[in-house]
């Protein structure tokens, strides 16, 4: 596929890896940092972007040096970010009943199942 | 593609109808409807009534043993859903069973990436919609939070492992990766990356199947919510993790020169025994089963780790993948009975929770509490693998498949290893017969001594059909285990690891 964005390629797939690392890293720190529901919400968003970043990168023909001729990658990615929704509405919707429950979202009140 | 675009449209039909309130009662009958038929639909595939065909490849044999398991488990599930618990939820309720039977059939017949994964989450997804409708269970926002917060972690991880999986193979096809896995002829020509994708992805699978150290939040969690919802949770993910564990694990990264096994094999023994010893110090019934699922998951593993070290093309009696499938129809049956049998008993209006209240369960003067009593106790004893019950040929069928690793000839480096494996398991699953026991003992005897409790009565719902046939199931797989066997084989990857013949071009297009 010959595409006119020949400037584009000038970045390399190793630069896209390191951002979508940087993310996944941080998406973790996020997760075991916060306290608050919606912070560990956001921490897990970082991580799915992280997987969907890789994802695009690979696939993509504007990328040096990834030569997939398919975008199924792109697919998927489309799929993740679908889920992605799928799942924050479920998670605000539980912090919702968290807070009817415990009048905070802090998790470090959700102790009470003996563990 | 029938059977699962049925299921698919009856939990649309679930969420519509939930909507009116003058309908959405007949929500039941869609999901019964819509489970019954798709179960019709794939018996006339399959053909079941002319016997096992010879000639079908095993990834077909693969994903219609996960279809049946799905559908068995969707009518155990439907009957054990009391109706009227959850009045105001029911129609949601069924609507996200049926989705998350339909993931569970998604994932053993996915032949891509994309297909695998969505199966997955969409287990994950109804469950979390499981946990957050369900108001019977003691704690339920805890235990919804708990859960939806680490499995959504556990499948993000995934997620970031099956990106590096793709960039390696460079197709998400899974005939293809099994193809480039081994030549690394993807994009990232650097194969140390292979290590990494191959530990997220384990760490994701982890999650789902309750190995240790991704064990912890099952028994909070089992706990906090009810008996139907804990069914659910220790069955479905369970049998979906194995799947795409066998998928992805040992069809195609087996191939690729990592030591995988060493890693398979420390997960192993770490979740049988972390899984047994605890478990004899639990008295709550759902926590008690909740360390149970954690041990079986071990004993499962074993069968992987013999499987991904055996060295040659085989199809012989102890093959690990077989021994792991036939482990795992037996769990299932098992565990989904013994929560069917534990949903309909009651204490006045309690449910039954503890140990405590089964006591003097066998001596009660109603038949239907005595009924119960000895289906739970044949649920336990398959459990604990005591023949001749289905567990005991499972259990059986695993170790030996280590121990076949383990007797071959010296020149295999991991002889010894496999060895110490099967017997750990063989010590593991003495030290589990204890606590399975123990509520043997509780129901037969001991004296209902409480004064002030009401005495356990048997709630007349379909559940106790349900029980009925997976007590059966139970007997007739212990009885007569070689045509299970059989099943199993044929729907276990054979030639692994040098699977490189395999297409899928032919399977079940379930993308």
């Amino acid at each position: 596929m010959e595409l006119p964005l020949a400037h584009a390629s000038q970045i390399p797939l190793i630069a896209y890896l390191l951002v979508g690392s940087v993310l996944f890293v941080t998406g973790i720190t996020c997760m075991i940092a916060k306290r608050n529901l919606i912070g560990i919400l956001i921490g897990i968003e970082l991580i799915l972007n992280a997987g969907t970043v890789n994802l695009v990168a690979m696939s993509s023909p504007f990328v040096a040096g990834s030569g997939l001729p398919a975008l199924d990658g792109q697919v998927f990615a489309l799929f993740v970010i679908l889920l992605a929704a799928a799942e924050a509405a479920a998670a605000l919707a539980i912090a919702l009943t968290y807070y009817g429950g415990y009048a905070t979202i802090d998790v470090d009140h959700g102790d009470r199942l003996n563990g | 593609m029938i059977p699962e675009l049925v299921l698919g449209m009856g939990a649309v039909a679930c969420f519509c109808l939930g909507a009116f309130p003058t309908v959405r009662r007949a929500s039941q009958l869609v999901a019964w409807f819509a489970v019954l038929f798709a179960g019709a639909v794939v018996g006339v595939q399959t053909g079941w009534w002319h016997g096992h065909a010879v000639s079908e490849p095993w990834y077909a044999a693969f994903g219609n043993l996960f279809r049946w398991m799905g559908l068995g488990l969707g009518l155990v599930l439907l009957a054990s859903m009391r109706p009227g618990a959850s009045e105001r939820h029911e129609a949601e309720s069924l609507g996200c069973l049926l989705s998350a039977i339909l993931g569970l059939m998604l994932v053993g017949g996915a032949a891509d990436l994309i297909t695998l994964f969505l199966g997955l989450e969409l287990i994950s997804v109804a469950s979390y919609i499981l946990l957050y409708l369900d108001r019977d269970g003691p704690r339920p926002e805890e235990a919804a939070g708990k859960y939806f917060y680490l499995s959504i972690l556990s499948s993000a991880v995934f997620l970031y492992g099956l990106s590096y999986l793709y960039g390696l193979g460079g197709a998400l096809r899974l005939d293809r990766l099994t193809h480039a896995w081994a030549s690394g002829a993807g994009t990232l020509g650097d194969a140390s990356l292979g290590a990494m994708a191959a530990v997220l992805v384990l760490a994701g699978l982890a999650f789902k199947i309750t190995a240790v150290p991704f064990h912890f939040y099952a028994p909070d969690v089992y706990q906090g919510t009810s008996h139907v919802n804990a069914s659910l949770l220790s069955v479905l993910p369970k049998a979906a993790g194995m799947a795409a564990i066998i998928k992805l694990l040992l069809g195609i990264m087996v191939g690729g020169g990592l030591p995988l096994w060493q890693v398979t094999l420390a997960v192993a023994v770490l979740t049988v025994t972390v899984g047994n010893v605890i478990a004899l110090w639990q008295t709550h019934l759902r926590r008690l089963l909740a360390y149970s699922s954690i041990a079986h998951a071990g004993f499962m593993l074993i069968g992987l780790t013999a499987a991904m070290t055996y060295r040659r093309p085989h199809q012989h009696p102890w093959d690990g993948a077989g021994a792991l499938l036939f482990y795992l129809v037996a769990y299932v049956i098992a565990t989904a009975g013994a929560f069917a049998a534990l949903s309909v008993l009651r204490r006045g209006n309690r449910p039954v929770e503890r140990l405590d209240d089964l006591r003097g369960l066998a001596r009660s003067n109603a038949t239907a509490p005595r009924f119960i009593a000895w289906s739970l106790a044949a649920f336990m004893f398959s459990l604990a693998g005591i023949p001749p019950l289905a567990g005991f040929w499972g259990k059986l069928a695993v170790f030996f498949s280590a121990l076949d690793v383990g007797a071959s000839p010296s020149e295999n480096p991991l002889r010894s290893r496999l060895l110490w494996l099967a017997v750990i398991g063989a010590v593991n699953a003495a030290i589990g017969a204890a606590y399975y026991l123990r509520v043997v003992g509780a129901m037969f005897f001991t004296e209902d001594d409480a004064q002030d409790r009401q005495q356990a009565a048997v709630v007349a719902t379909p559940a106790v059909v349900a029980v009925f046939a997976c007590l059966v199931l139970t007997l007739a797989i212990g009885l007569s285990p070689g045509s299970w066997f059989q099943a199993a084989h044929s729907a276990s990857p054979t030639a692994v690891p040098t699977i490189v013949e395999v297409s899928l071009d032919t399977a079940p297009a379930t993308h």
